[in-house]
């Protein structure tokens, strides 16, 4: 019987061989070689423990540190993008690296509060994370289907495998990412900010970033808020110091972040999370919205990251 | 072969041989190896998944040393899974059938499974009561864990537990726990897998040199000293000998002093990467 059904399953395997070898279909995982989470494979290869830091959150986490310079013991575990479900799903599987004491760095950007919906992309990358409980439920199971099949991802599927068997294949990484400049101009950068504002808009249901909540933000927020608290007493009962922090951005994006904004968004959020665990808020921090740090109008490009990193190691007093 | 003496009276050999995912052919080989030595201990658990081939080495073992069923300690564990499924009672038939035994000599929960272990402990408790297994206990415990499970209430305080301990992982804490509690300590990963802080450390070297013996000798003495029973995975029949080889000398005051300081609360085994939420 199994044999029957490996036989029936060739055909389906050899097809989608092209697109398992393609760099679009490798760049859909996190952690592909294992290094990213300390899992069972991990701890075994390494002999580092007792790290001094892992930091949580989204995209703007995941491009706000750099620490291959530093000679503390740090881990970025942020993801693009990745919401708190997931850093809470991480943090349960893979805190023991930390020492007792060690920082979690909660990264708190306007929308964290807010329910963002993983769609199946962001179930996917993580099926590469070995780890004792999956890091995505919410669409888990489709995304194990795409995994044993990838040809149901349709045409950019299709599209990598050609490209693949034609040697024609597209980097992944943007070269922008590792620059150490700017490279928008400061028209490029007004746009880049409106775009992001406008697809928070039409993501959260915000007709304008000076209105109160909606009703389904409201609700959304009472759950986050009970998420945050559970991640931040998970924290403390192991003997870690879970901190917030709120990232610079340029001065380009800032300029829509409005006091009142972030009051509704931000603030507000904290202070219903009823944690009484230190605040670091770059958000306004001058020295950090510098459009060279930056490689568009959000996110830090490799200078950018390595000062930012410097900074804040050093404000929570790990550089001695 | 010294004993420890459980504070239920049961009696429980001062080394332990690991059987952690080993097949049949080469426990077969180590097992005889073994017992020929003197070990009388072996450590499984269900996570292992080799209970099976464990129960059948024994007893082929057993049968062709002469030794008797009673003069050897099998330790085995429940896992997580088992944890969830919520039939403990039924997991240590399945054990025992595995393991070819009429009981176990000491039962454990491998993990604090988060949502679990409290209830898990009750179930044990009753099992322990049954009379098939002689101790009870658990692996892997904070003080947190005692702590809860004690709230959460119990009728019999563990006989024994395991945790990773070597002298880059001290836990005074959960050590001064156990002895007011009169709980005996197996200690897993007694030698930190060897790693370079540990066969490298100068303070070991120097100890080793001094009394004739190797660095793992020495560790292995240590634990003896402070009273914690080693619990270790070794396939080399060798390297069992030399082990076992550790009632012939003694460390100082100063010299476990020492070695005590190599402290760094490092832990070999990341147990959130086995127990997520631990």
């Amino acid at each position: 019987m199994n044999i029957v059904r490996k036989i029936k399953a060739l055909p389906l395997q050899l097809a989608s061989l092209p697109i398992r070898k393609s760099k679009w279909f490798n760049s859909l995982f996190v952690d592909a070689d294992g290094e990213t989470y300390p899992s069972n494979d991990w701890y075994r290869r390494h002999e580092e423990r007792n790290f001094d830091m892992v930091v949580l959150g989204s995209a703007s986490a995941k491009w706000a540190f750099d620490f291959s310079d530093s000679a503390l013991k740090c881990m970025n575990w942020a993801q693009a993008p990745q919401t708190l479900v997931e850093d809470y799903r991480l943090l349960r599987n893979f805190h023991s690296i930390l020492r007792s004491g060690g920082y979690v760095v909660i990264t708190v950007m306007p929308f964290t509060s807010l329910n963002k919906q993983t769609g199946l992309y962001d179930a996917f990358k993580y099926l590469k994370v070995n780890s004792q409980e999956p890091i995505e439920p919410h669409l888990y199971e489709e995304a194990c289907r795409h995994f044993h099949n990838p040809l149901l991802f349709g045409r950019p599927a299709i599209s990598a495998g050609i490209r693949y068997l034609l040697r024609r294949e597209w980097p992944t990484d943007p070269a922008e990412v590792w620059s150490d400049t700017n490279p928008m101009d400061d028209a490029q950068l007004r746009r880049d900010a409106l775009n992001f504002v406008n697809d928070w808009k039409s993501q959260f249901g915000i007709g304008s970033f000076d209105d109160a909540l909606t009703a389904a933000n409201i609700e959304a927020r009472r759950f986050r808020v009970g998420l945050m608290q559970t991640v931040i007493d998970f924290c403390l009962e192991r003997d870690y110091q879970p901190v917030y922090l709120i990232p610079p951005v340029t001065t380009y994006l800032a300029s829509h972040f409005t006091p009142r904004f972030q009051e509704t968004y931000i603030y507000s959020f904290l202070k219903e999370v009823q944690r009484d665990i230190p605040l670091y808020d770059y958000s306004k921090d001058v020295a950090l919205q510098d459009k060279d740090l930056y490689f568009n109008s959000i996110f830090l490009n490799r200078k950018g990251r390595k000062m930012f990193t410097q900074r804040v190691l050093s404000d929570l007093q790990l550089l001695h | 072969m010294e004993y420890t003496t459980l504070s239920n009276e049961i009696r429980m050999p001062s080394l332990i041989m690991s059987t952690n995912h080993m097949g049949y052919e080469k426990m077969k080989e180590v097992v005889t190896a073994g017992l020929r030595i003197g070990y009388r201990a072996f450590d499984t658990a269900r996570d292992y998944q080799n209970e099976p081939v464990v129960g059948q080495v024994l007893k082929e073992c057993l049968a062709e040393t002469g030794i008797s069923r009673e003069e050897i300690f099998i330790t085995t564990k429940i896992g997580n899974s088992q944890q969830a499924e919520g039939n403990i009672e039924a997991q240590i038939d399945l054990s025992l059938r595995h393991l070819q035994t009429d009981y176990v000599d000491c039962w454990m929960m491998h993990w604090p499974y988060p949502d679990y272990y409290p209830l898990t402990y009750r179930q044990m408790e009753k099992v322990y009561r049954s009379g098939k297994v002689r101790a009870i206990g658990m692996a892997n415990f904070r003080l947190r864990h005692f702590k809860h499970l004690w709230e959460s209430g119990i009728d019999i305080t563990p006989h024994c537990v395991q945790f990773e301990h070597h002298p880059l992982r001290t836990a005074d804490d959960i050590l001064a726990f156990c002895r007011s509690h009169h709980i005996a300590v197996q200690a897993y990963s007694p030698l930190c897998r060897m790693i370079s802080p540990v066969k490298d450390s100068p303070i070991l070297k120097s100890i080793a040199e001094r009394t004739g013996k190797s660095v793992a000798q020495v560790i292995l003495r240590w634990h003896i000293q402070h009273g914690t029973i080693p619990c270790f995975l070794s396939t080399n029949a060798k390297r069992l000998e030399e082990n076992f080889s550790i009632w012939d000398f003694d460390l100082t005051s100063e010299e476990m002093t020492q070695i005590h300081s190599l402290d760094q609360d490092y832990k070999y085994h990341l147990e959130s990467a086995s127990c997520p939420g631990y």
